[in-house]
């Protein structure tokens, strides 16, 4: 081991390395090469799928609907340049009810280029705690959903 | 208090200081940094073919350092094509030992601008580099502060025989790693509250993303006991992070985080193995190993000769 010069400098500009990534993530949020860490920082006790139904049952591109999952642990939008998609899942585990699943398709039918079907069947499928510790399929819903006139 | 008082204890705190400063100063053969900056690199370089995308819509607030530049500059596939370029400019150069600290500097601006690019034209993002990028960062520091001792005892072809690697290098990454790990302990608790530790969340998320093969997705949907103690352990394990840099502590903290990290990548496809390298590089006696073998070899190489 060899004695080196003593000189604050160099942990000067450490400690102010440092120091950023405490004080940035506090004030600014996540800013890259700077963050807060915040994956899986959520709590969630339920989450839900969606799947939508063409007339005949065939089931459509969840892309469409803006039903599909942009939620991937971190959370939506934090930390990223660009707008996610107005999927229906804005914050994972929350479970919507069949008037806000409704008003979500309804505007995009409006959205749709058309011809879009005459009416779809919009099915939402919410996972959850069992009581025997595992996790499952613990309610199933299915709502019938007009497009709405011009 | 006296003045004679006064001046006497200002005058230890000032002699305390000094030894600190020294303490930090104190340098080791350099084959531990080498080694670090080896694998960095090499971690680096592997960000070149990661398949970068450019989302469309509409622009959000500061996601990086670079939010700074105009939009098409940002989303232009030929921002990333320089970038590349100039991390493998760099990283080339330094991992031969030429042009230093320049190097140094164009691989860390290379490698900062490429995942920046990313983050600033995403709407999914990850954690999987930013522990690489302030690692190297850290070690850019080291060759250039030390750039004038480095490049004298490489000139006289004596670089791995030259004490070069300072204490405050190893220090400053394992606090950043600390700090990067009580973050994500503290965003839990702070978001969620000690409630975030019931087991459900990460059957939930097990249920959604984990390997169906794996075993240890199998022993967390079958068990939420088990797993509410997972995660508490991850819990306490994350927001203690920075004790790491306390060296009685440090490698019980990096033995439970290098588990941590085992166990995340047995059950989810996520991108965390250099966050794990690192982890174990620098918070696990690594450095003590390579030093009791630089030492030995060195020994041997006497009493042969």
């Amino acid at each position: 081991m060899n004695r080196a010069k003593a000189s604050v400098g160099p942990l000067a500009v450490v400690g102010i390395f440092l120091a950023a990534h405490v004080v940035v993530p506090l004030i600014w949020g996540d800013v890259y090469p700077i963050t807060s860490a915040p994956m899986f920082r959520d709590q969630p006790v339920r989450y839900c799928d969606y799947h939508i139904h063409a007339p005949g049952g065939a089931e459509l591109p969840q892309e469409d609907w803006f039903v599909q999952r942009v939620y991937d642990g971190n959370p939506v939008g934090y930390g990223v340049g660009v707008k996610p998609p107005a999927v229906i899942e804005q914050k994972f585990g929350v479970v919507h009810q069949e008037e806000q699943v409704r008003e979500h398709l309804l505007r995009q039918f409006a959205r749709l280029p058309s011809p879009s079907p005459e009416f779809i069947t919009a099915e939402q499928q919410v996972f959850g705690p069992r009581e025997d510790g595992t996790i499952g399929e613990v309610e199933n819903h299915l709502w019938r959903i007009t497009r709405p006139s011009p | 208090m006296t003045a004679e008082t006064s001046g006497e204890a200002k005058s230890t705190s000032a002699a305390g200081e000094s030894a600190l400063v020294k303490w930090l100063g104190e340098q080791t053969l350099p084959h531990f940094g080498q080694l670090a900056t080896w694998l960095l690199l090499g971690a680096a370089l592997w960000l070149v073919r990661y398949p970068f995308e450019i989302a469309s819509g509409s622009r959000l607030a500061a996601a990086s350092l670079l939010s700074w530049l105009p939009a098409a500059v940002l989303a232009s596939p030929a921002s990333f094509w320089v970038a590349r370029g100039v991390l493998v400019a760099g990283a080339s150069l330094w991992v031969t030992r030429k042009f230093l600290p320049y190097s140094c500097w164009l691989t860390v601006i290379g490698f900062t601008t490429l995942w920046s690019l990313h983050v600033e034209n995403s709407w999914h993002t990850n954690h999987c580099f930013q522990m690489t990028n302030n690692l190297l960062f850290i070690q850019a520091l080291w060759e250039t502060l030390c750039a004038r001792e480095i490049r004298a005892a490489t000139a006289a072809g004596k670089y791995w025989q030259t004490p070069l690697y300072p204490r405050w290098v190893t220090l400053a990454a394992v606090a950043y790693i600390g700090i990067f790990h009580t973050a994500a302990g503290l965003s839990k608790l702070t978001f969620s509250g000690p409630g975030w530790a019931n087991g459900t969340s990460l059957q939930l998320w097990t249920h959604l993303w984990g390997r169906p093969w794996s075993p240890t997705t199998w022993l967390i949907l079958q068990s939420r006991t088990l797993t509410q103690f997972l995660q508490v352990v991850t819990l306490v394990v994350e927001t203690v992070g920075v004790l790491a840099v306390f060296p009685r502590l440090r490698t019980w903290i990096g033995l439970a985080t290098v588990g941590f990290y085992v166990g995340v990548l047995l059950t989810f496809d996520y991108g965390f193995q250099f966050n794990l390298l690192f982890t174990a590089l620098y918070l696990l006696p690594v450095e003590r190993w390579v030093e009791n073998h630089v030492r030995k070899r060195g020994a041997s190489e006497v009493t042969n000769a």
